[in-house]
């Protein structure tokens, strides 16, 4: 550590400015390690440092050393591009090509390449400037200087910071500096020595370093692993912590648990023939949700102050994530119905850390309650475009995630309990079909095709994306007969259907022809493209499941199998099998499974056990069914 | 929370989405005013009809060299305009989806409100050489668009379709040919002519950028002066290659016009013009017979034939050996010296300075461009099937092939282009590349899925495995031809092949069971420049597609 002490001082001294410019840290040649040269490029120092100045600004500052290894490198990092909130400005730019000879080229009119963008994202717009960076001589043993400031409206007073970053690096660093009149603590998780707050020029500083960190991986499925280490910050006030009685306490304010203003839900709802007198409690939650689904419009933008307005809102049916809340509180208070108000966040963002407040990771809000067995059930936010998840349904990516739960009288935090969400299993997420197919032409067969769905799968086919989903995974393409629901976890879904559907037999020779399955099952487990998304160590599948499906294939006349074929890939991830067999002489039965019992991947070994099973399927899935020409 | 949701964003990629399908133009009224060759001003009227009240936005874009004098936008109800404020919303960029320097600033705002609009904007502008075109239906595709031109009376414009142009003009839509969707022009001095102007006003610019003293030439270079041309000539193709790292960047009247050579060369970067002017300046100096010429890439479809800068997107040099032409893209890291680049194989090219001005780019390759692909079935006692596949490119296949090749990334994923080629899960045997050929060799298992056992008789499915398009386009980068060459696949099975394997030939491929060897499929693809049509291609890829749809039955000797 003394090594990266002495380093570190040098840099913060030699990183200087002078009238518009800049006098960079000094280069010294280095060598690259055996395991980074296979590499494309390798950060020589990532370095960010972010101020929390006096006027309640906070200054990003990001300084890049980059080594170019191929072509392929010169082509991405030739043109570097950086991100600019709204409210944000860009400070001081600089950058500069170390030429592998020595020499140095500075960049000129680095400032000059911006454009600005809105980004919609689930939570709303956000307006951005993207800013793009030439470097436009550069070449394989080049390394690139990155100098940027950027300046952000208000403080963030939270959040949670990874070393890890684009590329592999020799040295990473994120220091935190606050000249505001604010305390600043932090926290590293995974690692014993903590960064401390130290004074550097009367600068309360605080300091994360460190040599040798691997590159984060941008494909779906990657998250930060939970031994992955991460700095937590808060910037709060002075003498005061921000902790989870704080948290209540803006919770308590924002959703009062029995706002005398708002009508009586039990009595508008026993009214109404919603619910009954002698609905248990999580009955009435879950009715009181599907009344919502049926019935209610969502509307984005709704005003909740004061709250009164809430009866209004409730009598229109217009509801969105936030008004949902103060009816369900206001309905568990009615039924003496203790609840506790929760955070979580998704795993895919990493998991939920105990032992710092972090404003980050208080992500999706939902309530944890009682029933009058003292048995406990979640109910969750739902997604904002009106999707609901029903009693004790958990979002999947929160699923098996770590989370807080307050509880209290008034605004004052009285109880906190960590809880640790449940996972669903491989068995409460499944899709079982049942189809027959009476082949009618050599184009054509009727098909009667019952699909019966739970857990994930049901959540999937709910409100208005039910249409895509059931495209997806090729179930049908409009014809439902029937589509009964299940009350009860995990929501049973069934959909019948009977149609004439594009069946091919194509004649191979004079006495064998063959058909194909693939458009009646899913094309991928999860999705679309799936073995071409880069997968990393650690990997978080949306949820475990199980699917089988059975097709019954009938003729007429006689219909034999050209083999009998069967084939299975079982590894620690899971499960894909394949069968056939003769049932009679009009009819044979060919079989699909597909298991994934293992969510949660952590190593390559696993991955690439996943991969095994998506190529496997792929490949049974276009499976040719090689039987006797019909006459 | 939402300054923190703001940082997540920092590391995300995000391409502007600037929605259109709301916002249609009624009408566009461009006025060109030329007052003589060097400045032009320009104003635009267009009426726009915005549905819904979602924000939209409206972009438009001017050269980067150009000085917007004015923009306004007013909201119309009822007959009565009303300004309409842009001004918070109002951005500039420099870059546009398609290129990092585009050469052009684009301003782009919001409309929210559901309505009527009229925008006016007004641009002086330099260089009439950058009025080129005029599109029939304007700018933004309106359903109503007229051009009003002021010509000076010493200055005519020359079209490309409606003649000469003089005084006050105006273009309706009705006065463009049915069939013309934009009109190729030039302005310039009445009493010359359209193809000579055009060539004087680059030759006039050049005299200063393409001069290079003794001192200015590499010792590489001068060592080989005494020597064969040839030699030399290479010598320098390679040296420009090496040297000058392409970089796109089309600002002000650089455009259009090169950079000064010795800058160039100083810097070790240019885009295709500066490379161009290098490569031209060198032969220049060593007293070769070199023009340097304004070209178009493969990209653009219309014929380059008008002295217009609608067309021309491209700069190259044409350098005459033994009085024939040799065409020099030096922008193409692996291209051959002799060889065209893969972008202007088959275009055409205006000489600057030597008539006949417009010139012929081939589509055939100095170099015989192939690609062999051999792939061999075999079965063992386990009755499990594999694959070993070699191939091998030379010429301009084998050129595009070590452009993959040679980058780290792909080198690390040699199995992946093999995939391309022929899809299964391929580990890599052994491979070698020199500049004129490359040879890989690679095995695979075949999946038991693709293989029916009935009776003798085993059938392997192999319609997932090839895709026609894949092929060229990995040794052609094109599925239709740029340039003239021959593909073959040998396909070897493990026994006699019982499925019909029909001879289908013409003159651009030919499929057949392989003569005496029962076993072997043979299918030959000869691609020629101009001979095969986007349909005659489809057709030919359908009937490939479909000599795999059915599995092949294959009858050999079973344990």
């Amino acid at each position: 550590m003394k090594k990266i002490n002495v380093l570190f001082v040098l840099l913060i001294t030699n990183l200087s400015f002078a009238g518009n410019g800049i006098t960079w840290p000094e280069y010294e040649k280095k060598e690259i390690p055996d395991s980074l040269n296979s590499e494309n490029a390798v950060y020589i120092q990532n370095v960010k440092t972010i101020d929390f100045n006096t006027v309640g600004e906070t200054s990003w500052i990001v300084f890049k050393r980059i080594k170019l290894n191929s072509n392929s490198s010169v082509d991405d990092l030739s043109k570097q591009e950086f991100y600019v909130p709204d409210g944000g400005k860009l400070g001081r730019l600089f950058g500069r090509i170390i030429k592998s000879n020595g020499t140095i080229e500075e960049i000129e009119e680095i400032d000059k390449y911006k454009t600005k963008i809105t980004e919609k994202n689930e939570f709303g717009a956000s307006t951005l400037t993207k800013y793009q960076v030439l470097f436009s001589n550069a070449e394989v043993g080049d390394v690139l200087d990155l100098y940027y400031e950027i300046k952000l409206d208000g403080y963030i007073y939270s959040s949670i910071l990874y070393l890890e970053d684009e590329w592999s690096s020799m040295y990473s660093r994120i220091t935190l500096r606050n000249y505001s009149r604010l305390d600043i603590t932090a926290l590293v998780v995974n690692q014993e020595e903590q960064p401390g707050v130290k004074l550097v020029d009367g600068i309360p500083t605080i300091t994360w370093e460190k040599e040798g960190i691997g590159k984060s991986k941008e494909g779906y499925f990657n998250a930060p692993s939970p031994s992955q280490p991460c700095l937590i910050f808060n910037l709060w006030s002075p003498n005061e912590v921000l902790d989870y009685n704080a948290i209540y306490y803006f919770d308590a304010n924002k959703y009062p648990a029995n706002y005398s203003k708002i009508n009586s839900l039990n009595k508008i709802l026993l009214e109404a023939s919603i619910i009954t007198e002698t609905d248990p409690v999580a009955l009435k939650v879950q009715k009181l949700v599907k009344y919502f689904e049926e019935e209610f419009s969502w509307v984005d933008n709704l005003q909740v102050e004061p709250l009164i307005k809430l009866n209004g809102h409730f009598s229109n049916k217009n509801i969105n994530s936030e008004v949902f809340f103060y009816y369900l509180q206001k309905l568990l208070t009615e039924n003496n119905s203790t609840f506790y108000r929760c955070y979580s966040k998704s795993l895919l963002d990493g998991n939920f850390i105990h032992g710092a407040v972090a404003l980050e990771q208080l992500d999706r809000r939902y309530l944890l309650f009682y029933d009058e067995t003292n048995a406990e059930h979640f109910i969750f936010q739902p997604s904002n475009s009106g999707k609901y998840y029903y009693l004790d349904e958990i979002p999947f990516y929160c699923e098996g995630n770590q989370s807080i739960a307050l509880n209290g009288k008034n605004v004052t935090l009285d109880e906190l309990l960590r809880v640790q969400l449940p996972e669903s299993g491989m068995k409460e997420n499944t899709h079982f079909v049942k189809c027959m197919l009476n082949i009618s032409s050599d184009t054509t067969a009727i098909m009667k095709r019952d699909d019966d769905l739970s857990g994930h799968f049901s959540y999937l086919l709910r409100g208005k994306s039910e249409k895509d989903w059931l495209t997806d995974l090729n179930i049908c393409d409009s014809l439902i007969a029937v589509n009964s629901k299940s009350e009860i976890y995990p929501y049973g879904k069934k959909y019948k259907q009977e149609a004439e559907v594009r069946f091919e037999l194509k004649d191979l020779n004079d006495s064998l022809s063959w058909f194909s399955l693939n458009g009646f099952l899913p094309n991928s487990f999860f999705i679309d493209d799936e073995e071409n998304n880069e997968l990393g160590d650690y990997v978080v599948m949306p949820f475990k499941k199980m699917e089988s499906f059975s097709f019954y294939v009938t003729s007429e006349s006689d219909i034999r199998l050209g083999e009998q074929f069967s084939d299975k890939l079982t590894n620690s991830v899971g499960e894909v099998s394949v069968n056939s067999v003769q049932m009679s002489d009009k009819m044979i039965k060919i079989s699909y499974e597909l298991k994934l019992e293992k969510r949660i991947l952590t190593s390559k070994q696993e991955t690439q056990s996943f991969i095994d099973l998506i190529e496997f399927w792929d490949d049974i899935a276009d499976k040719k069914w090689l039987i006797s020409s019909i006459n | 929370m939402k300054l923190l949701l703001s940082i997540t964003l920092f590391s995300l990629m995000i391409t502007p989405n600037f929605s259109w399908a709301k916002i249609s133009v009624t009408k566009e009224q461009r006025t060109i005013v030329v007052s003589d060759l060097a400045n032009f001003n320009y104003t635009e009227k267009i009426e726009l009809l915005k549905l819904g009240e979602n924000q939209d936005y409206f972009q438009f874009g001017i050269r980067e060299g150009d000085e917007l004098e004015d923009v306004e936008v007013l909201i119309i109800n009822n007959g009565k305009k009303k300004k309409y404020n842009i001004n918070n919303t109002l951005s500039t960029s420099t870059i546009d989806n398609s290129s990092f320097f585009s050469g052009r600033k684009i301003y782009y705002f919001s409309l929210s409100t559901e309505g009527r609009y009229e925008i006016n904007y007004s641009v002086k502008s330099k260089e009439s050489i950058f009025i080129a075109e005029l599109h029939k239906n304007g700018q933004y595709d309106a359903l109503i668009s007229t051009y009003q031109i002021e010509l000076p009376d010493n200055l005519q414009m020359s079209t490309s379709q409606m003649g000469v142009l003089k005084g006050s003009v105006q273009l309706k839509q009705s006065d463009f040919l049915d069939s013309t969707e934009s009109l190729k022009v030039l302005v310039h001095p009445v009493g010359t002519e359209p193809i000579d102007y055009f060539s004087n006003w680059f030759e006039e610019r050049l005299q200063e950028l393409s001069s290079l003293s003794q001192a200015d030439i590499p010792e590489e270079l001068i060592a080989l002066q005494n020597g064969p041309k040839e030699q030399l000539a290479k010598a320098i193709f390679d040296y420009v290659k090496r040297k000058i790292t392409y970089v796109d960047i089309e600002n002000g009247i650089n455009a259009i016009v090169p950079r000064d050579c010795k800058f160039v060369q100083k810097k070790g970067r240019g885009d295709c013009k500066d490379m161009a002017n290098l490569l031209f300046s060198l032969y220049k100096y060593f007293e070769f017979d070199a023009y340097l010429a304004i070209s178009k890439t493969s990209s653009i479809k219309e014929k380059f034939d008008f002295p217009s800068l609608a067309e021309a997107n491209h700069m190259i040099c044409v350098l005459y050996l033994d009085s024939k032409p040799i065409f020099l893209d030096a922008t193409e890291n692996e291209c051959e010296f002799r060889d065209p680049s893969l972008q202007i194989f088959n275009t055409e090219a205006f000489l600057i300075g030597k008539k006949p001005f417009f010139i012929d780019v081939s589509g055939v390759p100095f170099f015989e461009s192939k690609a062999d692909i051999d792939l061999i079935f075999t079965v063992n006692d386990q009755n499990e099937w594999n694959a070993q596949m070699s191939f091998s490119a030379f010429g301009k296949s084998n050129t595009i092939l070590k452009g993959l090749m040679g980058d780290k990334k792909y080198q690390n994923n040699l199995p992946k282009i093999a995939q391309v080629l022929v899809n299964l899960n391929w580990e890599l045997v052994s491979n070698s590349y020199t500049d004129t050929s490359s040879y890989l060799e690679f095995s695979a298992p075949i999946p038991k899925s693709n293989i029916m056992n009935v009776g003798k008789s085993s059938y392997i499915d192999l319609a997932k495995r090839f895709d026609l398009n894949m092929i060229t386009f990995l040794f052609y980068g094109d599925t239709l031809p740029a340039f003239t060459g021959q593909t073959n696949l040998n396909i070897e099975f493990p026994g006699e092949i019982k499925s019909h394997i029909p001879t289908m030939e013409n003159d651009s491929y030919k499929i057949s069971k392989n003569g005496n060897k029962a076993e072997m499929i043979l299918i030959e693809l000869k691609r020629t420049v101009n001979k095969l049509s986007p349909s005659e291609w489809s057709e030919i890829s359908e009937k490939f597609k479909a000599l795999f749809n059915k599995p092949i039955e294959i009858s050999y000797e079973k344990n």
